[in-house]
């Protein structure tokens, strides 16, 4: 042993001169000395290993120490605290024994039983409340509907969240969607079943992004159809389009509609047939303002976004009978026309999609915002407000009745033609302009 | 009951001043003919005018009380008693006049034992409330359940359903039982009410009311009465004429709506309706718990699959109230046995007329729709025509009420109004409903009990159960006055109950009408509506949730 301590001091004062001729070494910075440090830097751990040998055997005691541990540990995690080990007698949790039933003497009953339904004649055993785990289901089984009481626990327990579907009768008036309530939260990952086909149900985040987003690209580009649409579906629920319907349930011709259901499409809108009407009719009129502007009945979206079924269709019937609106009113198909239009529909309709839309008089030119707020826009506001409602004219009879007539019936005066007034203006001034060019500089006829 | 000889009385006042007084009266009613005191066979200790379920009442009281059973009573009533002893009905018809007595009044009936003479087959206890409002999706529901889980009982009543003439009938029974039926005197008109005089020969009555009684049918002066009596107690009606000859105003005002009132059938639910069909719901509930919880495999087979369809515990039957703000007021739908109910619709008068116009069918698609459609439908049924034109015989309100059933949302009770399947005929009728409240129930000599003294809005069915309360209180007082030794008609002994009962009537009837006002507000469609039905259903939702505020107010109306 005393060698070893021998040896000890021997490398330590080795090591002080190996680290004097390494700095030596360093300093003549040739080729063949980098192989040098890393030499002498393997002799200077050889020798501290040697220099201290007691360093493995701490290596090798810790070593030993902390994997004994850990396999102690780690052998069997959960069981750490078994009891399985521990000897119980037989009897000394008696109510986990199972007793002799026919045995008279009651004090040997110990597992808690009851008579069921009164009869005294058998007994059960009372359900464990220990080791029963009722897992719940979410999607429970119809008959089930007690567990799902028990998992939906009610805050206070005098209210009762268990929703009775009607019973079934035999004259079959009842009504067939007295849904039970929903069992899941609606989130982005669990949507309902849609209520029409092309439904998509949003979550409130979802329809908000969808105003925000609709808003913005539609005002950035009027000409986004699909984005006005959007706008309007996302914004519509939950008041403003039942009110809308509701409307239309309050007017005898709007229950029809609803109950007719009747839809535009080129199909169902004969352009050939309109265009043979007299010429003051309304589907002559729409057919003539469709060619002007140059579109067909089916340019517009189907409804996507809005939950109800039958608001859906309100919406939809909405959007079909637009061009009706424009070819009545006379209003032209450039931003300006529609925004006028939809002036009208927002003080007759009160859709907030048509509110928001006026938004685009910020893009139009001074001269077009300034004959909107002298002109279009009073006469949008007065008219809308005191005629009837145009969601309430079923147009699929009344294209062959006189224009003139149904804008009396209605209440809609007509506002001044507004490509007749742009392209008087642009003619007044490409003459002006002409004039000031013939004219010319110097008094030099160009 | 006389006063002192006339010997004695001119000791202390002469018989001329005594003769000055008598040329002035004071309070007086009709014409008031009185020349001379009454006999000592007409003068009564109580004499009560008007024999609906509140005279009734109080005379049984009086008249089964051994404290007051010796005093001499008299109830007056225009219309023939003996009809109303006889009256009787097949058991699958109901009148259409039924209201709804709480647990208290049960009791007081209970005491003075003429609840055993109702024929109990044809009353209906029922044990939960649905309150919703058509303009928003909130509902509330009234019961006692969170008692009958916290102590483990039986749920306790609302209250019971019982038609006016069943429980006229049974007071007359109880009358007649306790041998006071030459108390009554039916088919007698009250002429006029004054003072007695002061007779220097005989008794001082100038301070008791005299009644002129004439027998109905009689004209002229044959068969007229005068009585004389030392309290006399107005139970009769909202135009009462003793409460005019007590010179009590009234304060209040005309609600502009009628109530509609019909009998009707309905469709039998899987809940048990009737209390004398056979309870099963506790033990359904045990067995089906036990069955799903315990471990043996054949409760997991879809051959014995449990029967959670009743799992209250025992309910009886379901009152259901459905605000409508738009068309007037609330329809209410109030079980009786047997599968039928009674309507109670408070609505304005155009819409009553309607109704009453409808043909049977219509009128049960209307109901019908009332408890289920949007307000916005209903409103449009109203504007159909009355006449079938249909060739199938179907009204326009059956396929309008068809159509739009499948396009509405699930109606927001817990428990879904029940169908009706038949109006009753000749049950429907009317009534203006009116707010009114005496400025005093009591007046020397006079009580005023019932719809004399106040008469409220039918919204939460408490009008009868206050002219009860009237009843049992009123009793209670000349019961205490008796027993020591006070002149019963004196002021002094009826402020007891005057202290009792007018701040319990002003109560409820304000209560009442201030949630009738509520759910008037926000009437109109539009953006104002919407928002006021908002918030009443966030109103309503409150008080839903918090613990106990249904309970406190269940308890007022107890």
């Amino acid at each position: 042993m005393s060698a070893m301590f021998r040896a000890t001091q021997i490398l330590r004062a080795d090591v002080a001169g190996s680290m004097k001729s390494m700095g030596q070494s360093m300093q003549n910075m040739k080729p063949d000395a980098m192989k040098g440090p890393n030499k002498q830097q393997d002799t200077v751990l050889k020798r501290g290993a040697r220099r201290d040998p007691e360093l493995y055997v701490l290596l090798g005691i810790m070593s030993g120490a902390f994997g004994l541990a850990g396999w102690y540990f780690g052998r069997k995690p959960t069981s750490a605290t078994s009891e399985a080990e521990v000897s119980v007698a037989n009897s000394s949790m008696p109510w986990e024994v199972e007793g002799d039933h026919d045995h008279e003497d009651h004090s040997k009953h110990f597992k808690y039983q009851y008579h069921p339904r009164g009869d005294k004649g058998s007994t059960k055993n009372a359900p464990s409340a220990l080791n029963t785990v009722v897992i719940p289901n979410v999607t429970l089984p119809r008959d089930l509907r007690l567990l799902r009481a028990i998992i939906r626990a009610p805050a206070s327990a005098s209210s009762r969240t268990i929703t009775r579907i009607g019973t079934t009768t035999t004259s079959g008036l009842r009504a067939p969607n007295e849904k039970r309530q929903q069992t899941r939260h609606f989130s982005i990952l669990n949507r309902p079943p849609p209520n029409y086909p092309g439904h998509v149900p949003l979550t409130f985040i979802e329809r908000l992004g969808l105003a925000a987003g609709s808003a913005i690209a539609s005002l950035a580009n009027p000409r986004r159809g699909d984005m006005i649409a959007a706008l309007g579906e996302a914004t519509a629920q939950p008041f403003f389009i039942r009110r809308l319907k509701e409307r239309m349930l309050a007017d005898p011709t709007g229950r029809r509609i609803l109950r007719d259901r009747p839809r535009i499409t080129s199909k169902t809108m004969s352009l050939e047939r309109l265009r043979k009407l007299p010429d003051n009719t309304v589907g002559r009129t729409y057919a003539a303002w469709l060619d002007r502007e140059g579109v067909t009945p089916d340019t517009r979206d189907q409804v996507r976004y809005i939950d109800d079924e039958e608001e859906a269709y309100v919406m939809q019937r909405y959007r079909e009978c637009h061009d009706f609106y424009h070819a009545v009113t006379g209003l032209p198909i450039f931003v300006e026309g529609e925004v006028g239009l939809k002036a009208f529909e927002f003080a007759n309709t009160g859709l907030p999609m048509t509110g928001l839309s006026l938004a685009a008089i910020l893009r139009l030119k001074p001269a077009e915002r300034q004959r909107m707020f002298e002109t279009y826009l009073p006469w949008a506001f007065s008219n809308g407000l005191k005629s009837k409602d145009v969601i309430n004219v079923y147009w699929e009879e009344e294209l062959e009745t006189d224009v003139e007539d149904l804008r009396a019936r209605l209440g809609i005066e007509q506002p001044p033609d507004l490509r007749q007034t742009r392209k008087q203006i642009r003619d007044a001034k490409k003459a002006a302009k002409e004039a000031k060019q013939t004219v010319g500089v110097d008094g030099v006829i160009l | 009951m006389l006063s002192r000889p006339a010997s004695k009385s001119s000791r202390y006042i002469c018989k001329a001043c005594r003769s000055a007084i008598n040329a002035s009266r004071k309070r007086k009613f009709g014409t008031n003919s009185i020349t001379s005191n009454p006999t000592s066979d007409d003068i009564y200790d109580v004499v009560t005018v008007g024999g609906g379920p509140v005279g009734l009442a109080l005379l049984a009281a009086l008249k089964t009380s051994p404290s007051t059973s010796h005093l001499k009573c008299l109830l007056v009533e225009s219309q023939s008693l003996a009809k109303q002893k006889s009256w009787s009905l097949p058991p699958d018809a109901y009148s259409n006049r039924a209201s709804s007595i709480t647990p208290t009044n049960q009791s007081f009936l209970e005491a003075i034992e003429a609840w055993r003479h109702l024929d109990l087959t044809r009353v209906q206890p029922y044990d939960e409330m649905q309150v919703w409002d058509a303009g928003n999706a909130a509902s509330i529901q009234f019961d006692w359940s969170a008692e009958a889980i916290k102590y483990n009982a039986p749920l306790r009543t609302v209250a019971t359903m019982v038609e006016n003439s069943n429980l006229s009938r049974g007071l007359l029974r109880r009358i007649e039982d306790v041998g006071a039926e030459e108390s009554m005197m039916s088919g007698w008109n009250v002429k006029g009410i004054g003072n007695g005089i002061d007779d220097p020969e005989g008794c001082n009555l100038s301070t008791w009311p005299v009644l002129e009684l004439q027998q109905i049918g009689s004209e002229g002066s044959q068969n007229t009465k005068q009585i004389a009596t030392r309290l006399l107690i107005g139970a009769d009606g909202i135009n009462s004429p003793v409460r005019t000859f007590a010179g009590i105003n009234t304060n209040g005002w005309d609600y502009g709506r009628h109530g509609v009132v019909a009998t009707l059938q309905v469709e039998s639910s899987s809940d048990p309706a009737s209390p004398f069909q056979n309870s099963v719901s506790n033990d359904d509930f045990d067995s089906a718990l036990e069955d799903f919880l315990s471990d043996d495999p054949k409760s997991s087979s879809s051959s014995s699959q449990p029967n959670f369809e009743n799992i209250t515990p025992s309910n009886r039957a379901t009152a259901f109230q459905r605000f409508l703000p738009a068309l007037g007021g609330p329809i209410a739908i109030l079980p009786l046995p047997n599968n039928h109910a009674s309507l109670v619709w408070s609505t304005t008068p155009q819409i009553a007329s309607y109704l009453k116009s409808l043909s049977p069918s219509a009128f049960t698609a209307t109901v019908n729709a009332a408890l289920r459609l949007e307000q916005v439908d209903i409103q449009y049924l109203f504007s159909l025509p009355t006449t079938i034109s249909e060739p199938n015989n179907t009204s326009p309100h059956e396929s309008e009420l068809t159509w739009r059933l499948q396009h509405t949302k699930s109606t927001p009770p817990s428990r879904s109004p029940p169908w009706i399947t038949a109006l009753q005929p000749n049950t429907i009728a009317s009534f203006p409903l009116r707010l009114r409240n005496a400025t005093s129930y009591i007046a020397p000599r006079i009580a005023l009990a019932g719809d004399a003294a106040h008469t409220i809005h039918p919204l939460a069915g408490q009008g009868l159960n206050l002219g009860l309360g009237d009843a049992e209180c009123l009793s209670r007082t000349i019961r205490y006055a008796v027993e020591h030794g006070m002149d019963i008609g004196d002021l002094m002994a009826l402020q007891g109950y005057s202290g009792e009962r007018y701040a319990a009537a002003v109560r409820v009837s304000t209560g009442v009408d201030l949630l009738n006002k509520v759910y008037q507000i926000g009437s109109g469609d539009g953006l104002v509506g919407s928002l006021l039905g908002a918030a009443r259903g966030l109103g309503m939702r409150a008080v839903g949730m918090v613990p106990g505020v249904r309970e406190a107010i269940m308890r007022t109306v107890d």
